[in-house]
């Protein structure tokens, strides 16, 4: 392998370009609330994760602990290196799988695609489960690939890996039966009875290793499997229209799919094998399992997450399409190589330009905003007091761990503001401005209270959707004062 | 060839021995382990119109053996004394027949079967606050109780109809010695609390008792209030969605120590944010509530079931008796027309 990669200089410069686009955002963005909730619930110890089991989306004692290990000794930063670290391996091995299912041309091709895509982009910048889920497909989907010409050890390499990436995000169950495909029709050639048992064996292990795992997680693992699975996601907002949900999801990863679609049809007019197309049909399948499955339970939150891991199949097969269009143009015409390169950069950088002007649904806030709210809580906060926050406050516990999570109390309703701000106990008002202004969205006596008790310390986002900041005044007195 | 064959052979029959192997190791470590049973879950339904209130006010599983199906809402009365007179005075004077009815045990006494009979009888659920009073709650996790415990376990599986059962309710406060009471009184850490809610459940799933509903009942209180009154949020005391089927969350409104009047709001957001944050499909009610008697305790009956269908809450009862205030129904009239009109408009 070490050879293969001193050969591949290609492959080292996706991963240095993937790398480049990522790292950015490690520093432009804060923690999502998302992340923070899983790096919190890390910190606050063992027996609280377990806690977490049916609204985390994977395992709570699997993920969490080594990313709050890593928060713990150099921050954000440092769980979120993890998370690149994770994603570059993961284009190392679609290359890898790619150079071994289609050539060279198509491996480095696909790895770029998916090093590019907007979604792999942002994920490499985010401290979530899917990471790591995806490291864990993706070497599952190599050992797959390898198995039929390799050792053995890649028969044992395969159901472990799949069953550690099940266990890691529950959703990549789904792709299971696309990896069990992919031995069957990749190793169809070599051998029906041993592609055949390969396979079954794969699927028997798995199978195996999740039931062993649901039983030994008990009652609250197995319900946080099928809540994070089949059933809309406690976290999911208002139902989505189907139509919705795939429009968002054409507009991630569409033309990674019709691309991965074309190489279906280049397969059929190069009169491959049929196991060859099926299997190039069946990456598209895989591609499109998470928009699909969103679609049918009408939801739109996770889709970009959940989309990441049908990435990498869509990207194999576009992968395969846009080498066999190179082929053949440079068959039909002397200048056929080069048109089909500018093509392909022509698509790689279409794929770079939407990844970074759509915005992926697990962004967090901007830094600067984020930071400049977390300061002013942390200069203002008085030790014994609250922090009443309009809205999701998981953000700002995390960047603000000097107030003790107790003290995070949510302002739901105006009643239960003017009652907070009147016992006394509060000392920090978190609010989320929406372009208007306070007597707008609190009423005028609320609005008159908080002028009169605290005073603004910062303003952070923009005019349109902004986060303020008041502290206590010292000498405004009580609620009947003034 | 002759070595390719071989090779092929002996992938297939590593294929063939792998999966065979593997189940024989996951076999043993479930039965080292003791996970040989399948899990019971409760499955949640899917969304219809409202997500939020398929997230969190579904799931309730049915009653089971001896009583029909409940409500979308259900209410009920917690009492200190006889249940049946009171349950009889209580639907005469409301007119709506609550589903449960709550009374309270002290931990040593054997399992009251006769009140629940009663409860059962009037076509009840019997909800049984177990009070571990006079008891350490490290040494009912460290099995000092356990013969006591089993036959409970016993007798409630002999009973055969479904019972609600807590134990050590408001276990997050600081009044209870269940609790973390202040020194030098006994304290309860959250670890011994969480240890001995398993034991318990653990007893009875080896005595094959399936006839209870596991109801775990924190105090809306979560900060310190005054020195040495220092209350937790309720995630630190849950033993787990295992050992837990609904959760039950105390709390009265009244006015506070400067005579303003107390919201849903203000007693029970918080910890129905935490929970919901840490227990999201679980069934929550209030498994002990009222409204301390005043001029505004009308309007602050109706804030009460308001809030309660505002969070999306299975069900409500209303503690029919006397404590820090009385809270019994039947004393003030224009209070019970407003808890009746309150309750019908709740469970509808």
């Amino acid at each position: 392998m070490k050879e293969r990669f001193e050969e591949s200089w290609a492959l080292w410069s996706i991963l240095a370009a993937q790398a480049t686009l990522t790292l950015p955002w490690m520093w432009r963005t804060a923690a999502y609330t998302d992340e923070a909730l899983y790096l919190n619930a890390g910190h606050m110890g063992w027996s609280h994760l377990l806690s977490y089991a049916t609204s985390f989306p994977g395992c709570p004692v699997l993920y969490p602990p080594i990313a709050t290990a890593l928060d713990s000794i150099g921050g954000l930063f440092a769980a979120r290196l993890l998370s690149l670290t994770f994603m570059l391996v993961s284009t190392a091995l679609i290359y890898l799988i790619g150079d071994r299912l289609f050539g060279r041309i198509p491996a480095v091709l696909g790895a770029l695609l998916f090093a590019v895509c907007g979604i792999a982009v942002h994920l490499g910048a985010a401290a979530t489960f899917d990471p790591m889920a995806l490291v864990l497909l993706v070497l599952a989907l190599y050992a797959a690939v390898r198995m039929r010409d390799g050792g053995v050890r890649w028969l044992l390499i395969c159901p472990i890996a799949l069953a550690a990436a099940n266990l890691t995000k529950y959703a990549t169950t789904a792709w299971d039966p696309v990896l069990i495909g992919t031995i069957v029709l990749y190793g169809w050639s070599k051998g029906r009875a041993q592609a055949i048992c390969l396979a079954a064996s794969v699927a028997a292990t798995v199978t195996v290793l999740d039931f062993g795992i649901l039983l030994l997680g008990g009652a609250n693992l197995a319900l946080g499997i099928l809540v994070n699975t089949i059933y809309p996601s406690p976290q999911s907002g208002p139902p989505s229209s189907s139509v919705s949900v795939l429009a968002h999801a054409a507009l991630m990863i569409g033309l990674i799919v019709l691309i991965a679609i074309a190489g279906v049809w280049a397969s059929i007019v190069k009169k491959m094998p049929v196991t060859a197309t099926v299997f190039l049909w069946l990456l598209v399948l895989a591609a499109l399992l998470a928009p699909i499955q969103q679609a049918r339970i009408h939801e739109l939150t996770f889709l970009d997450e959940n989309m990441s891991f049908g990435l990498p199949f869509a990207a194999l097969g576009a992968g395969y399409a846009l080498g066999a269009w190179r082929q053949w143009l440079g068959r039909q015409r002397h200048w056929g190589k080069i048109v089909a390169t500018v093509a392909a950069v022509v698509t790689v950088l279409t794929m770079l330009i939407v990844g970074r002007v759509e915005r992926v649904q697990f962004r967090g806030p901007g830094s600067v905003a984020a930071y400049t709210v977390a300061l002013a809580i942390q200069r203002n906060y008085r030790r014994g007091t609250l922090v009443l926050v309009d809205g999701n406050f998981r953000t700002d516990q995390y960047n603000v761990p000097i107030v003790p999570k107790n003290s995070w109390v949510p302002a739901d309703g105006n009643m239960q503001t003017v009652a907070s701000i009147c016992s006394g106990s509060v000392s920090i008002l978190v609010l989320r401005m929406t372009g208007q202004n306070l007597d707008q969205i609190y009423g005028t006596q609320v609005a008159q209270l908080i002028h009169r008790m605290f005073v603004r310390k910062a303003v952070a986002g923009t005019a349109a959707s902004s986060t303020q900041v008041w502290a206590i005044n010292a000498g405004a007195g009580g609620c009947r004062a003034g | 060839m002759p070595a390719l064959v071989v090779a092929v052979l002996a992938k297939i029959g590593a294929a063939v021995a792998m999966p065979l192997v593997v189940t024989i190791l996951v076999l043993g470590l479930l039965a080292m382990t003791h996970h040989t049973s399948l899990p019971r879950i409760t499955l949640p339904q899917l969304p219809t119109s409202s997500p939020a209130l398929s997230d969190h006010g579904s799931g309730f599983q049915n009653p089971g053996p001896c009583l029909g199906t409940h409500p979308k809402h259900f209410s009920g009365i917690a009492v200190k004394k006889d249940p049946r007179s009171q349950l009889a005075s209580y639907n005469t004077l409301i007119g709506v027949k609550p589903q449960i009815i709550e009374f309270y045990n002290k931990f040593r006494k054997p399992f009251g079967s006769w009140e629940a009979k009663q409860a059962v009888d009037a076509g009840e659920i019997p909800l049984i606050q177990l009070n571990p009073k006079d008891v350490s709650v490290k040494q009912i996790a460290d099995g000092v109780w356990n013969r006591h415990l089993t036959n409970y376990a016993l007798a409630v599986r002999k009973f055969g109809c479904t019972i609600l059962l807590s134990f050590g309710h408001e276990m997050n406060g600081w009044w209870y010695p269940w609790g973390q009471e202040p020194a030098p009184k006994p304290s309860t850490s959250p670890t011994d609390f969480i240890r001995a809610w398993r034991h318990i459940h653990d007893i009875f799933a080896a005595q094959h008792v399936t006839n209870v509903i596991w109801s775990w009942d924190p105090s809306h209180q979560y900060q310190q209030v005054a020195p040495g009154k220092v209350a937790t949020p309720a995630s630190e005391w849950y033993p787990g969605a295992k050992y837990v089927d609904w959760i039950g969350l105390d709390g009265y409104l009244g006015s506070d120590t400067s005579g303003r009047l107390q919201n849903f709001n203000e007693i029970f957001s918080f910890q129905l944010h935490d929970i919901r944050q840490f227990a999201p499909h679980k069934p929550i009610y209030l498994a002990e509530t009222g409204v301390a008697p005043g001029p505004s305790a009308t309007r602050q009956i109706a804030e009460l079931f308001a809030g309660a269908s505002a969070y999306h809450l299975s069900g409500l009862v209303w503690f029919d008796a006397v404590a820090k205030h009385d809270y019994r129904l039947g004393i003030h009239q224009d209070e019970d027309v407003a808890y009746r009109n309150a309750l019908k408009g709740f469970v509808g």
